[in-house]
C-alpha cells in the first residue's frame, strides 16, 4: 500500500462526508467524484465499508431507489449528526494541516515525489 | 419500498449481465457474506445490490471486479462485513421459530400421510406415545439444527475456492445422511411405545402439519415486513 492511500485512510471519512454534502450521491458516482477530485488510488470499492460505517454512526442515511433508467441505487443523504460530525472532522484537519504544512515544507527540497 | 425478495430476484436476474470473469468474482463474495447468517437480511441484500450495481457500471467503462473491489475478494468481503448491521434479536428469534414450526409440520404431515397409506392396507396404531415423540423431535430438531449449521460453515469456507471439490462435500453429505437416518431408525426401535398415549389419526395427523406450515408462512411474512 502506497504512503499516500495510507494517510487518506484516516480523513477518507471526512471526504466522503464532504461529497455527500454538497449533493445526494449513490456508490458509482461517490466514488467517481473521489477520483475526479484527485483521490485515485483508493480502490472504488473501499467506500463501501466506509459508507457502510458511516449509517452505523447515523451520519448519512441511505435510501434504497430505482432510477428512471433502470439501475437501483442507493442515494445518501447527511443527517443533522452528520453535519457536526463533518463540521467537527473539519476543524480536527485545520489544526493538524497547517502545522504539518509548515514542517513538512521547510524540509523537502526536491525530494521523491 | 423494494422488498428483500425483490431485491434477491433482482440481483438474480441482473448478474447474468456480468463477463464470466466477473461473475465468478461476484458471485463468490455474494455466497460468502450470504453465509454470515447473522447480518442483517436487509443490509445484505442492499449492500449486494449496490455492489452489483457498481460493477455494472464499471463493466461498461472497461473495469474488472479486481480493479473495483482489489485482489483479495475475502479480505475485501471481511472488511465490508466487519461494517454491517446484524439481524435484530427479534428476527433472528421469530426465524428460529418459523424454521421449527417448518420441520414439525412436514415431520407431522409424513406421519399423517405414511399411517394414511398403511391404513388402506392394514390396521394401524395410530396412537402417539409422549416419550417416544419427544425423543424423535428433539432428535430431529437437533439434527437439522447441526446440518444448517455445517453446511453454512461448508459454504463459508469453500466460497473463494478455486475448484470447488463438490465430490467432497457430496460424500461427507451422503455419509453424514445415512448417520443421520440411521440415528431416527435407532430411536424409533428402541424408543418404541414409551410414555402415556394418546390418540392421534392419521387425518388430524395431515390437517395440524398443514395448520403448522401455514404458521410457519405466517411467521415467515411477519418476520419480513419487521425487517
Amino acid at each position: 500500500m502506497s504512503v499516500r492511500s495510507e494517510l487518506l485512510k484516516g480523513i477518507l471519512d471526512g471526504c466522503v462526508l464532504a461529497v455527500i454534502e454538497k449533493e445526494t450521491v449513490y456508490g458509482y458516482e461517490l466514488s467517481a467524484k473521489l477520483q475526479q477530485l484527485g483521490l485515485d488510488d483508493v480502490s472504488e470499492g473501499t467506500i463501501y465499508p466506509v459508507l457502510l460505517r458511516l449509517q452505523k454512526n447515523n451520519w448519512i442515511t441511505g435510501e434504497m431507489r430505482a432510477s428512471e433508467s433502470g439501475p437501483r441505487r442507493k442515494y445518501y443523504t447527511l443527517t443533522e449528526e452528520g453535519k457536526e460530525a463533518l463540521a467537527f472532522i473539519r476543524s480536527e484537519w485545520g489544526k493538524l494541516a497547517m502545522p504539518v504544512n509548515a514542517l513538512l515544507k521547510g524540509e523537502t527540497d526536491g525530494g521523491d515525489d | 419500498m423494494v422488498t428483500t425478495k425483490e431485491l434477491i430476484q433482482e440481483n438474480n436476474e441482473k448478474r447474468e449481465q456480468l463477463t464470466e470473469e466477473n461473475e465468478q468474482y461476484y458471485t463468490n463474495m455474494l455466497v460468502y457474506i450470504r453465509s454470515k447468517f447473522l447480518l442483517s437480511e436487509r443490509a445484505t441484500e442492499e449492500l449486494l445490490m449496490e455492489m452489483l450495481e457498481h460493477l455494472l457500471e464499471g463493466q461498461k467503462d472497461g473495469k474488472s471486479a479486481e480493479n473495483i473491489f482489489g485482489g483479495d475478494p475475502r479480505a475485501y468481503a471481511d472488511e465490508v462485513i466487519a461494517q454491517m448491521p446484524k439481524e435484530k434479536k427479534k428476527n433472528q428469534l421469530l426465524f428460529g421459530i418459523q424454521l421449527i414450526f417448518s420441520v414439525l409440520g412436514w415431520m407431522v404431515i409424513a406421519r399423517g400421510a405414511i399411517l394414511g397409506v398403511l391404513s388402506f392396507i392394514k390396521p394401524v396404531d395410530e396412537h402417539l406415545y409422549l416419550a417416544s415423540t419427544a425423543a424423535m423431535v428433539a432428535a430431529v430438531l437437533m439434527m437439522t439444527a447441526v446440518g444448517v449449521l455445517l453446511l453454512i460453515n461448508v459454504v463459508n469456507k469453500t466460497a473463494f475456492e478455486e475448484k470447488k471439490s463438490t465430490w467432497k462435500v457430496a460424500i461427507v453429505g451422503g455419509v453424514s445422511g445415512v448417520l443421520v437416518f440411521g440415528l431416527f431408525m435407532g430411536i424409533a426401535f428402541f424408543f418404541k411405545e414409551r410414555g402415556p398415549a394418546i390418540e392421534f389419526p392419521w387425518v388430524a395427523s395431515l390437517l395440524v402439519g398443514f395448520v403448522m406450515l401455514l404458521l410457519s408462512q405466517w411467521i415467515a411474512r411477519k418476520n419480513e415486513a419487521t425487517a
